[in-house]
């Protein structure tokens, strides 16, 4: 077990193209860190730089405060769970997880102990005498873990693992190996593109954008307060809804009174927000308001919304879809020119065409600095409000 | 449906033999003819076209088929050397060949170096030059090395043919997936191992198909130990066979017992490794 240390890591292809540009993370010693991003957004590669099968640019890469940057992967003691599993197709089962062990000059005996302790522990006791190519997908995936386990490294390297699992599998893949983490507590980086996975597995998860870490935090703060545009975009699901906003009158100076709130115009009207909302925004700036589709209420346009109140505004809409999931439903409504997501409780009323109304809660209004990188200015302060929409049909 | 398929499938073997037919026709009767001449007298060689006509059963004159032709041959004291001669080539140059034309290929596929487009080009360039036109320059740099009338003279150039090390390039490409040796590599192999230990296993319908085509290649060759060789101790089986040839007096029967004795070892070791040989060279045709 060991701390990765990653300082002013890089890396540029023999094309000129910067794929990972200076990624600095320390993960500690039994941490479970999820690499989290778009494709192409560096988050492989990195995870490869740690295993040495990519050589960096620059920057340097520490495990368990020893300097590996020059080393080869043999010599790094990590182990590596690859998407397609990468087994030895000419090998048994009991073979390709005793591999490892094999290299390493480990006496036939141990290896044989070895394996049947790792065999029982991952149930693949009946499995042992077969080749890879007899194996469904998640018995492979479970050989690929056991050939990772055997040795006792000091990292665990995961590169989108279970992608080619299929959805239940995935799931309950996704189960054990979090309770597989929590037994053998070994550090760990697990590579994904999918929000979900990240956050149920991850202690910290860094989401990475353009070679670049945009924010490594816990899942809960990731939601709660994203450092930005993108990370509030990416995490959540479904997305996160924008909506371009310029300021047309503010409380003045720091320091504003109890009350006094920031008032914007947007594609959705006129929306009076919280007060301390939008540090640093002047009258005339432009910024980009998001909310998320479970914080939406949308209510039948007979019903009517008390505009004044705990909404920072109410726009008139008409659904253009509604995407039926049981107890909730993902509402597209538009609202003028802007495009609004909603999930919220499935009610008898809710079908494309009928005209209803949105509210937006003013505590749960973000405000991002304009561009698709934007950086957060206010929202999320308060942490969880109340329960509202599709969160609150969950929970009832 | 399954007797229409199965209806097309006898249809299709139907064509199959009327085309396979006429080709075997024409490649089995000169063999027929070899195998018939080899065990008939020098007369009879001139009078019958396979077996000597006679009062014996099929109307053939069992009487007069001999083996004096594989007597004399055995007394022909070159023979046998040349026979382990061209064992000897043939079995350690296919080995050589195909070990270093897989390390090769592999490398060229599988392995990040300095300079290995450069390689990758040589490589390609090598194998439009046609063999023929590389024996003076050959034979000079032999006897500058010293390697003229040598095994080695034979061996050393043949370890490393460039179509063998674009065939193995190729099978790695297609059959050694690159997260295999990256996991390999993880699991504490050095490159090399990493090729014996997942490589090589992965390319053996490949190995195995080359081994057996550079067996034959080299069995059958004649020009190059032709030129290489000087001493008749040293010659192998296809020169041995062709200095059978008398310049006033042709053995017929004499020749044909060494041509078919030369291709009786190669021929059971084909039938011996057919399976492999076609499986190597189908490999990769068909993912999964």
């Amino acid at each position: 077990m060991a701390t990765v240390q990653l300082s002013n890591l890089s890396k540029t292809f023999a094309d000129g193209t910067a794929v990972v540009r200076g990624v600095d993370m320390t993960i500690p010693d039994g941490e479970f860190c999820v690499l989290l991003g778009p494709s192409g957004c560096g988050k492989s590669t990195t995870l490869r730089m740690i295993a040495g099968l990519e050589v960096s640019s620059g920057g340097r890469i520490v495990i368990g405060g020893r300097d590996v940057t020059d080393a080869e992967p043999k010599d790094r003691d990590v182990a590596m769970v690859f998407q397609n599993y990468a087994l030895y197709p000419h090998l048994t089962v009991a073979e390709n997880i005793a591999f490892p062990l094999a290299m390493r000059g480990v006496d036939k005996a141990t290896r044989a102990r070895k394996v049947r302790e790792i065999a029982t522990m991952l149930e693949l006791d009946e499995l042992l005498g077969r080749v890879p190519a007899q194996l469904s997908g998640g018995q492979r995936q479970r050989v690929a873990m056991g050939r990772a386990l055997v040795r006792d490294p000091k990292v665990f390297l995961f590169d989108e693992p279970l992608s080619n699992l299929d959805a239940r599998l995935r799931a309950q893949t996704r189960r054990e190996l979090k309770a597989l983490h929590a037994r053998v507590r070994i550090t760990s980086v697990y590579v994904t593109h999918d929000q979900e996975e990240a956050m149920s597995l991850a202690d910290k998860v860094a989401v990475m954008a353009g070679g670049v870490i945009q924010q490594y935090d816990s899942p809960l703060e990731l939601f709660r307060r994203p450092t930005n545009r993108f990370v509030a975009g990416f995490v959540g699901t479904p997305a996160m809804n924008f909506v371009e906003a310029r300021v047309e009158a503010k409380g003045e100076g720091k320091g504003q009174a109890a009350g006094a709130q920031m008032v914007v115009t947007t594609d959705l009207g006129r929306m009076r927000l919280g007060a301390g909302s939008g540090d640093g925004l002047k009258v005339g700036d432009v910024c980009t308001l998001g909310i998320r589709p479970t914080a939406i209420d949308v209510r039948r346009a007979v019903a009517g919304i008390e505009e004044e109140g705990e909404h920072a505004g109410v726009a008139q809409g008409v659904i253009e879809s509604c995407d039926l999931l049981g107890e909730v439903s993902d509402l597209w409504i538009r609202c003028g020119t802007q495009a609004v997501l909603a999930r919220v409780r499935t009610q008898d009323w809710m079908r494309s065409g009928e005209a209803c109304l949105v509210g937006m809660p003013r505590a749960e209004m973000y405000v991002f600095e304009p561009g698709s990188m934007g950086k957060r200015l206010s929202g999320g302060e308060s942490g969880m409000s109340e329960p509202r929409g599709a969160v609150a049909a969950a929970l009832a | 449906m399954k007797n229409e398929t199965a209806q097309s499938a006898r249809g299709h073997s139907w064509w199959a033999y009327v085309v396979l037919l006429p080709i075997l026709l024409i490649v089995g009767v000169p063999f027929i003819w070899l195998v018939c001449a080899a065990f008939k007298n020098n007369a009879d060689f001139f009078t019958s076209v396979l077996l000597p006509r006679g009062e014996g059963f099929l109307g053939i004159a069992w009487d007069r088929i001999t083996l004096d032709n594989f007597r004399a041959l055995l007394a022909k004291g070159g023979f046998a050397r040349a026979t382990l001669n061209s064992v000897l080539l043939s079995s350690v140059i296919a080995v050589g060949a195909t070990l270093f034309c897989a390390m090769g290929g592999y490398a060229l596929a599988r392995v990040r170096f300095a300079g290995r487009r450069w390689v990758q080009w040589l490589v390609m360039a090598a194998l439009v030059i046609p063999p023929p036109l590389l024996l003076a320059p050959g034979f000079e740099l032999l006897y500058h090395l010293g390697l003229l009338d040598r095994m080695l003279g034979l061996i050393l150039p043949a370890l490393a043919p460039a179509f063998g090390v674009y065939l193995f390039q190729q099978a790695t490409h297609s059959s050694v997936p690159k997260e295999l040796i990256e996991a390999a590599r993880l699991d504490g192999c050095s490159e090399l191992s990493a090729f014996w230990k997942v490589g090589l296993p992965l390319l053996q319908p490949m190995a195995s198909a080359f081994m057996l085509i550079t067996f034959l290649g080299v069995w059958n060759n004649f020009l190059t130990p032709q030129v290489v060789m000087q001493s008749p101790g040293q010659f192998p089986l296809a020169v041995a066979v062709a200095q059978l040839k008398n310049t006033y007096y042709q053995d017929y029967g004499l020749l044909m017992a060494g041509t078919l004795a030369s291709i009786v070892p190669v021929a059971l070791l084909f039938l011996l490794l057919q399976k492999d040989f076609v499986a190597g060279l189908t490999s990769g045709a068909v993912k999964g």
